[in-house]
């Protein structure tokens, strides 16, 4: 049981996919800074059986500042692996809540949001 | 208020504000569509026809592309791209050598800044076009970034 | 770029001084070599390698590091550590402190063993002596585990202690310089060709890291590998793509090569585990 466990922490630490929030309050503008751990597969990648490995990559990244969407993000397979954005958007304060959510191309979907600090 | 008020009105204040998350979540990202087509294009033109419906691109100079000199590894190049331009309601990213040159569209909301970063995937060294959606017209500036074939280090 | 008369007079003695050479006296060679390739770099910055040098690809880097690819194999590595074996015990029963801030003390060499003992191959004897199966040392739960040691000696000084305290560790420690040194494979480079006397030049589009500095960030997320791997997957990606012979990771050549190299990067902050493309 035990192992098991483990076993589980060990795969969700390295294969969960989350998204990682940075929030920087500036004079001009409030700074996003996040990064989602999606693996981004075109499609046209072999694995070392010699088998495609099948296209799973985000479709469409949503930020949203106190329930407003600032930014509609979609995405194609050449966005990196693990997608890091940076984007900025104006009238925000401290405590505000910045919301990121994702969609890929097999309907899964999450969502973490952060308060401004 | 007791215990098993308190309880109450926390869970019920719990399910509620998950409930709204999901129930504002699902419609507007059924509202939301994937352009397909333009990402599934096997060139620029016909991508950014399909994305933009037949507007034209006019080349601008008011459009930054900041890249590295040389990206180490193909798989991860940053990009940021910036503009003056007014009234800017989106910004793509094509990679002319890729084999399908789409790499991401970012529809910015009024209020939000006409400045983007991210990290793209290349093929090879190649051109690549940012194009600005800004009042209704489209604009675009191009860039060559080279990526290291990967030599000794591979 | 054109190295100085005094300079190469310098690597050439070095390169050839005889095997039993002294190693303190190798590592002020060593360090000299480097100061005179790259003299305004300060001495804790080798620790970065490519990006202490090349400063289009320190820019890529520090974007980077602002969600650090590795920080999950960090999170692995100290559920994996802090497991119990299927017998009860579990890796702190093997280590000193805990596990804690002592990967910068290895490699060392074991008067009892008559080995160098290597931070991977400490922990499958761990596994081992305590009935569980060893693991693959190239990538996975070892680099997992390396990878939290690692975070948890970040920033203190590589402590190798002198291999002249023992007259087999003084042997092993030759092979591994041995190593370095020696012309192989297709291409005949030594690990020192490129490393040695090229640090910092590029071939073929590609900055050469110095050797010093080389021990300090293990094991690497490598962007080329999406995931962390060990220092001995590294000797043998890089030996295979020199068309030169591979030998066994953990095995006695390359735990020789790391007793070497990593005592050429004493006192270099550890900053383990780090990326790199």
């Amino acid at each position: 049981m035990a192992n098991q466990n483990k076993s589980l922490s060990v795969h969700s630490a390295t294969n969960l996919i989350k998204i990682k929030i940075k929030l920087k309050l500036k004079e001009a503008f409030t700074e996003v800074r996040t990064l989602i751990t999606h693996p981004m597969d075109t499609g046209r990648m072999k694995n070392a059986g010699g088998e495609i490995i099948p296209a799973h990559f985000i479709q469409e990244i949503r930020i949203e500042h106190n329930d407003r969407i600032v930014a509609t993000c979609l995405l194609g397979s050449p966005v990196s692996k693990n997608p890091f954005l940076k984007l900025r958007f104006k009238g925000g304060k401290r405590g505000d809540v910045v919301r990121i959510s994702w969609v890929d191309n097999k309907g899964d979907r999450g969502t973490n949001e952060l308060a401004i600090p | 208020m007791n215990n098993f008020e308190q309880r109450r009105l926390l869970l019920k204040g719990l399910l509620s504000s998950s409930f709204l998350g999901i129930a504002s979540f699902l419609p507007k990202l059924a509202l939301a569509s994937w352009p397909k087509e333009a990402f599934q294009s096997k060139t620029i033109s016909s991508a950014i026809e399909l994305l933009e419906q037949g507007l034209a691109a006019e080349e601008s100079k008011n459009i930054k592309i900041k890249a590295p000199k040389l990206a180490e590894n193909g798989s991860i190049v940053w990009i940021e791209i910036s503009t003056t331009l007014e009234n800017v309601e989106s910004i793509s990213i094509l990679v002319e050598k890729n084999p399908t040159p789409l790499a991401a569209k970012f529809v910015l909301a009024p209020g939000t800044e006409a400045y983007i970063y991210t990290r793209i995937k290349m093929r090879e060294s190649s051109p690549v076009i940012a194009l600005v959606k800004a009042d209704g017209k489209l604009y675009s500036a191009s860039r060559n970034i080279k990526v290291t074939l990967g030599g000794c280090g591979g | 770029m054109r190295k100085p008369l005094k300079h190469r007079i310098v690597l050439l003695l070095f390169v050839t001084s005889t095997p039993l050479a002294n190693p303190a006296q190798d590592l002020l060679e060593f360090r000299e070599h480097f100061k005179n390739s790259f003299p305004t770099l300060p001495f804790d910055q080798f620790s970065n390698g490519v990006y202490a040098i090349n400063e289009d690809a320190r820019l890529a880097w520090e974007d980077i590091e602002e969600f650090p690819p590795y920080e999950e194999a960090i999170d692995a590595g100290k559920v994996l550590y802090e497991s119990s074996f299927s017998n009860g015990k579990s890796y702190k029963d093997c280590f000193e402190n805990d596990g804690i801030a002592i990967a910068h003390k290895y490699p060392y060499w074991d008067k009892e063993k008559e080995q160098v003992i290597t931070l991977g191959l400490a922990l499958n004897q761990c596994r081992r002596d305590n009935g569980e199966e060893g693991l693959s040392y190239k990538r996975g739960e070892i680099a997992y585990l390396l990878s939290y040691m690692a975070h948890t000696s970040r920033g203190k000084r590589i402590a190798i202690k002198s291999p002249d305290d023992h007259r087999k560790a003084l042997s092993a420690y030759n092979k591994g310089k041995q190593f370095y040194y020696q012309r192989r494979g297709q291409l005949n480079f030594s690990c020192a060709t490129c490393h040695v006397q090229n640090g910092g030049l590029q071939i073929r589009s590609e900055t050469i890291s110095p050797s010093l500095g080389h021990a300090t960030g293990w094991p690497v997320y490598r962007a080329k590998w999406g995931e962390v791997g060990t220092l001995h997957r590294r000797f043998i990606g890089c030996s295979k793509q020199m068309r030169a012979k591979i030998y066994d990771p953990q095995g006695e050549e390359y735990r020789n090569l790391e007793y070497y190299l990593t005592y050429m990067s004493n006192s270099l902050p550890i900053n383990g585990p780090s990326y790199r493309k």
